[in-house]
């Protein structure tokens, strides 16, 4: 990535503003499934945050983009480079069933 | 078609007018209502995100002050579209959160679905996830339509 740290450390960083982020909704982590995808020519990263709770997915959108924001003050442009995506889902398998990780990305669930 | 018989700057697709791409983007989104009032929703709002993507090239050309779109912008990744419009930098602003939410939906959308979708059958459609694409393009307040009808 052109921000200059590994994108693990990046990645990371990431899932944990979004888990500070669900905690602070007081919901547990595995009522949410974070999943996401690294696009390699374009940087990009497409995140997808599903919970079977009900939530309100415009509210948590602006809420994860602006903990993502606060996570990295040293990397103001970072945020351009996310997709993301939240969801209600019935299940929360569904998240990562329908995931989907194309011929030019990389799975980052994991590190998230 | 390149105008006059003088070819455009390398730079420049001679093939892709900013008259063409205006006539592309409008003809789609006529084409896609036909296809909704006919009740092919999924193929209908399939159509609609190609004539976003067509509609970003036009805007490019415009604020660009282009006859020819570049052909830096011959891809169909939407987020690489947009910064070519100069008005990437609103989809990130805080204050525009429900714009940029509107924005994620069409671009995951446009990445992991577009390309899925013709194989599908019209059974297989969420009524609900179509209803969230539609409303992404639609919201008079923060839609991507109506944020590109603003032109700044």
């Amino acid at each position: 990535m052109a921000v200059e740290t590994p994108l693990r450390i990046v990645t990371q960083r990431i899932g944990d503003a979004i888990r500070s982020f669900v905690a602070g909704e007081g919901l547990d982590r595995d009522e949410v499934a974070i999943v996401g995808t690294l696009d390699e020519p374009t940087e990009r990263i497409y995140l997808v945050v599903g919970s079977y709770r009900k939530i309100d997915e415009r509210r948590w959108h602006s809420g994860i983009m602006n903990a993502i924001r606060k996570e990295f003050p040293d990397a103001p442009g970072l945020t351009s480079r996310l997709v993301l995506v939240v969801r209600n889902v019935s299940r929360i398998e569904q998240v990562y069933r329908e995931m989907i990780v194309g011929d030019d990305e990389v799975d980052i669930t994991e590190m998230l | 078609m390149s105008q006059g018989g003088i070819k455009p700057h390398a730079s420049l697709l001679p093939d892709t007018t900013r008259a063409d791409l205006e006539r592309a983007w409008r003809d789609r989104e006529s084409e896609a209502a036909l296809l909704s009032a006919g009740g092919y929703h999924a193929m209908a709002v399939s159509l609609r995100v190609y004539a976003l993507e067509i509609q970003l090239k036009w805007h490019v050309c415009l604020h660009l002050d282009l006859e020819y779109l570049p052909r830096a912008c011959k891809t169909h990744d939407l987020g690489d579209l947009v910064i070519f419009t100069g008005r990437s930098r609103e989809l990130d602003d805080p204050k525009n959160g429900n714009l940029r939410s509107n924005w994620d939906i069409l671009a995951a959308f446009s990445k992991m679905r577009l390309n899925e979708i013709r194989y599908q059958s019209s059974a297989s459609f969420d009524a609900a996830k179509l209803a969230e694409l539609s409303d992404a393009l639609d919201d008079p307040a923060n839609g991507v339509l109506a944020w590109l009808s603003r032109r700044p």
